[in-house]
């Protein structure tokens, strides 16, 4: 496995951050790291490179023990650090730099040949549509310039591991496609991506595994139609029925509630189309409007949320 | 290796930036007015000697010299830290592979260097000035200029360190620029003001060893005691003796066929011509020796005897003079070596603070 966590726990002042939180990421995995502002994935992320320190529980990353009993081994973390690339949240590069000058710092820093450095560069300035702005100051880009520029950093010195804050927030539909492609690329390519996000149409179509995290703990973690389908499970299905005259549902296996006379809200955990079709003719009446909600991600996590 | 990579990052920004080419300007012309006032007082006719110079370069340097260099080493340090934090850049840093200390060291030294450059552009416009109005550039005159720059750049670099104190100790940096200033106030005028009241009110009164001690010297005394926290008191103290009293014993003797009196030419007797008694003319001795000697103290100011003997004058004359000698910067540091020692731990102690804090510090 690429990371595993374990039952880390961090206090702000009194906000209970992190609450026992364990996940695990496999090698080779995209695994999307979801929850609601506040849930604790930027603390998780930050843990894992050091920048906040856990009260308690501990951090493998590659086999290296990064953060032992609450811990943080500096001297392991400066050698596990040299195989990840990470996105920050809410951050700026340097100002007074070129895209170019930047991604040059962060290869000196990781001792990338200047070589690689450039052409890797150039590459990747060219698929995030930096290539022409690549001579001019970072001060004077926009967010979404910025939030590419962040990104092209995290992958300039080729890492293994790719943790990326929130990598999506700033983009055009545009750039969240690109960031898309890159990342399955990344993939194909042998990388393990570690993605934190709190939309889940970000995560939906590239992710393999999904955690969620809410108040600090993981609350579900797996591959993302297992989640589907156990919130489907769970009664996903919403049936808006109307029909010309009232139906009687006798003990009904589904939830049913009566808006009027001719008119039902339906919950079920399967497409009961058909089961209604039938009743509904059994009882001599006819269906004026069927509408069926199958639940986007995003609810499944609301309710996974108040579930909570 | 991670320092080294904080340095030269922390450096090409800081030479990338406008704020270093405003320090730039700042210092080059730190000297300026004092060329100036160096050019009228050639024109007024005063002999420029090493002395007058250091002297009074001195008394610019700390007077408003170091305010300036104060105001921008504290504003220099104040931001260092907490502005990378609200930035972010400080993540993108801290996640490549290197160490917190590596990266403040780095980025101090980078600060350290900065100040140095500005520095020197504001000697080599001195020594321009120099040139300009004909000062020659002597030896002692360009090792003394070099001294008080380090001095100076020591100095810095402890305003340095407790502007990063304040940035590591403050989260916002328009707070920690704030308090800079009023650290600045603080220990460029109140505490050293309450200090130089207290030496002079106490200096009347108080001896050490039976010896009486002088209000400037009570002043270094205290300032060295008490304001062992304040580098702009210990440079101060480090620059306060650069003349040496010596005390210097002549002996005369000298052999007359008249008698004389002895004629005191500048204060000393050493013109050895000696007066003829009740005329104005000089009387050369028919032989005269003199003897001087370096002495620790002088007890008495002169004292004179003559013998007469088969028809000749027999004269001894003992003198016994203080004399200031000009010695230089480097003397008054070696006077002051605590002070010096002062400057360099104090700097250790604010940084290793700093660096303490900021290995604790959660860089949200």
């Amino acid at each position: 496995m690429m990371i595993r966590i374990e039952r880390l726990t961090k206090t702000y002042k009194d906000v209970r951050a992190l609450d026992n939180l364990t996940l695990t990421v496999e090698r080779g995995s995209i695994y999307g790291f979801l929850g609601p502002n506040g849930a604790g994935k930027s603390t998780t992320i930050m843990s894992i490179l050091g920048l906040v320190y856990p009260n308690s529980g501990s951090i493998v990353v590659r086999d290296v023990q990064v953060i032992s009993n609450g811990k943080l081994l500096e001297g392991n973390l400066v050698e596990v650090k040299k195989f990840i690339g990470y996105m920050p949240e809410n951050a700026t590069l340097w100002d007074y730099l070129t895209p170019i000058q930047t991604l040059e710092e962060i290869g000196k820093a990781h001792k990338t040949p200047k070589e690689e450095v450039l052409s890797r560069g150039r590459e990747i300035l060219q698929r995030l549509d930096l290539w022409n702005v690549k001579n001019k100051k970072v001060g004077k880009f926009s967010k979404g310039m910025k939030q590419k520029l962040l990104l092209a950093q995290a992958l300039v010195h080729d890492p293994e591991l790719l943790i990326l804050d929130e990598p999506m927030t700033g983009l055009d539909p545009a750039g969240i496609a690109t960031f898309k492609d890159i990342i399955k690329e990344e993939q194909k390519r042998g990388k393990t991506i570690f993605f934190s996000s709190h939309i889940l149409a970000h995560v939906e179509e590239v992710c393999d595994t999904v955690g969620v995290v809410v108040g600090g703990r993981l609350v579900k973690e797996g591959r993302i139609e297992d989640i589907k389908e156990e919130f489907l499970r769970k009664g996903g299905f919403v049936i808006f029925l109307e029909t010309n005259k009232p139906i009687n549902f006798e003990n009904p296996p589904w939830d049913v509630k009566k808006v009027d006379e001719k008119r039902y809200v339906i919950r079920a955990t399967t497409d009961i189309r058909e089961d209604l079709n039938d009743i509904v003719w059994s009882q001599g009446a006819k269906i004026l409007q069927l509408k069926v909600r199958v639940p986007s991600l995003e609810e499944i996590f609301l309710k996974m949320v108040k579930d909570e | 290796m991670g320092t080294l990579w904080g340095l030269l990052l922390e450096l090409r920004g800081s030479l990338r930036t406008k704020k270093f080419w405003a320090i730039v300007v700042i210092l080059a012309i730190l000297y300026v007015p004092w060329i100036y006032i160096l050019k009228r007082m050639a024109v007024g006719g005063e002999v420029l000697n090493q002395k007058v110079i250091i002297s009074g370069l001195l008394s610019f340097a700390e007077g408003s010299g170091i305010i300036m260099l104060s105001i921008l080493a504290l504003l220099l340090g104040a931001s260092a830290i907490n502005s990378e934090i609200e930035k972010g850049t400080l993540k993108i840093v801290m996640s490549q592979p290197l160490r917190r200390i590596e990266y403040l060291l780095g980025k101090f030294l980078a600060h350290t260097v900065t100040i140095g450059i500005a520095l020197g552009f504001s000697v080599l416009f001195l020594f321009v000035g120099f040139l300009y109005i004909g000062v020659p550039l002597s030896k002692g005159l360009v090792g003394d200029v070099l001294l008080l720059t380090i001095l100076l750049l020591l100095t810095m670099v402890q305003l340095l360190a407790i502007g990063y104190l304040l940035s590591t100790l403050i989260r916002s940096p328009g707070t920690s620029l704030g308090l800079s200033l009023l650290v600045f106030f603080l220990i460029i005028f109140v505490i050293p003001g309450l200090v130089t009241f207290f030496a002079f009110t106490h200096s009347s009164s108080s001896s050490t060893n039976g010896k009486l001690v002088g209000p400037s010297q009570l002043e270094n005394e205290y300032r060295t005691k008490y304001l062992f926290f304040d580098p702009i008191a210990q440079i101060k103290v480090t620059t306060s003796d650069m003349t040496k009293t010596i005390y210097v014993q002549k002996r005369i003797t000298a052999v007359f066929n008249q008698s004389v009196s002895p004629v005191y030419v500048n204060g000393s007797v050493m013109g050895i011509p000696l007066k003829g008694e009740g005329t104005q003319h000089l009387v050369k001795p028919l032989n005269a020796k003199v003897l001087v000697k370096k002495v620790h103290y002088c007890s008495y100011s002169g004292e004179s005897s003559s013998t007469y003997r088969n028809g000749l004058y027999f004269y001894n004359i003992t003198e016994c003079m203080p004399e200031e000698i000009y010695e230089g910067l480097l003397y008054s540091i070696s006077v002051h070596k605590i002070n010096v020692a002062l400057l360099f731990a104090m700097t250790l102690i604010y940084f290793g603070a700093a660096v303490l804090l900021f290995q604790r510090k959660e860089l949200r």
